[in-house]
């Protein structure tokens, strides 16, 4: 059972659309995945929240 | 209420319990498409950990989870037990908030209250809805959760019966918002569809401007178009910059208390 929860945890899932304009959209973000685009671009405000949101919550 | 439906405001009064199926497909047995902590949504609320149960009772054609909102057998089995305890974990591990969505939650009722009964009595809890449930599903709903995090998708009737086959939409969703208003903390959400500026996102901010001044307003600008958005030719891109721009004068206008 602990097992199967652990693997049910470890599936994470985001979607991202990449756009010709150089945007990036992001739905189900998590926090590896911010924590990626956040090195990708460390000026971005909405990404770096949260980020430091995240950081807060650990 | 499995035996005879009236979860959401289509009221199909099916039984559930014998495989009968209303419109949003669901039968007795919930399934889930997602159970992760998540930053995406507001500040206040990230992170999240997040329980997304297959199938919605509206038919959005640009929804970002079409496949899984549309059909609510694609998942995996819901067992409360089991998600209490990954939500349980997720919170030792930072997480500030447990949010139950979809597709939409409401159809799932049943299943959602038997979460919430396993939950720590601390835990902050979210009800991420489309503010389309019906009377007696809020009766059922009341005092349940901290924060309603609700969809305020369209304007106006022709909008919402064209892109999310769904009739009375607008007085369907504003009681739904009153209501919430009164029982809980509310914050609305409005994901800014290009091209709808003034049949949807006004009539929305002007509403909210007026009837529930104060409340928390998320607008979404980063609208994609996913599932069968390009069946409407507006819907087949993103919102362009001017128009995310004057959505947000808008929400000047009307005074709204926008939050990231």
């Amino acid at each position: 059972m602990r097992k199967k929860i652990k693997k049910m945890s470890a599936a994470l899932l985001s979607d991202v659309l990449l756009l010709p304009d150089g945007r990036i959209l992001v739905q189900n973000l998590t926090k590896p995945m911010a924590k990626l685009l956040h090195s990708l671009n460390p000026n971005d405000d909405t990404i770096a929240a949260r980020v430091r949101k995240n950081e807060k919550g650990l | 209420m499995l035996a005879d439906c009236h979860f959401c405001a289509h009221h199909c009064g099916v039984n559930r319990m014998t495989g009968e199926l209303g419109i949003c497909r669901a039968t007795a047995n919930p399934r889930f498409f997602l159970a992760q902590t998540e930053v995406t949504d507001e500040l206040e609320l990230i992170p999240t950990f997040a329980i997304a149960l297959s199938g919605c009772d509206m038919r959005c054609d640009f929804c970002i989870t079409g496949r899984e909102s549309w059909n609510p057998g694609i998942g995996r089995s819901f067992s409360a037990g089991k998600i209490a305890r990954l939500a349980e974990a997720a919170l030792n591990e930072g997480a500030r908030t447990i949010m139950i969505l979809g597709g939409e939650p409401t159809i799932h009722l049943h299943a959602a209250l038997e979460l919430v009964a396993l939950l720590p009595d601390t835990a902050r809890l979210v009800w991420k809805t489309n503010a389309h449930g019906s009377a007696p599903a809020r009766a059922l709903l009341e005092g349940m959760f901290d924060v309603w995090l609700a969809d305020f998708k369209f304007g106006n009737d022709i909008c919402a019966r064209r892109l999310a086959k769904i009739p009375n939409y607008t007085e369907i969703v504003t009681e739904n918002l009153l209501w919430a208003n009164a029982h809980s903390e509310l914050m609305v959400r409005h994901l800014l569809m290009p091209g709808h500026i003034q049949c949807c996102w006004e009539p929305v901010a002007q509403w909210l401007g007026e009837h529930l001044p104060g409340v928390k307003v998320n607008l979404r600008t980063g609208f994609w178009p996913a599932w069968r958005a390009g069946r409407h030719t507006e819907l087949s891109g993103t919102v362009p910059a001017g128009e995310a721009g004057q959505a947000q004068k808008i929400a000047e206008i009307y005074g709204l208390n926008l939050v990231p």
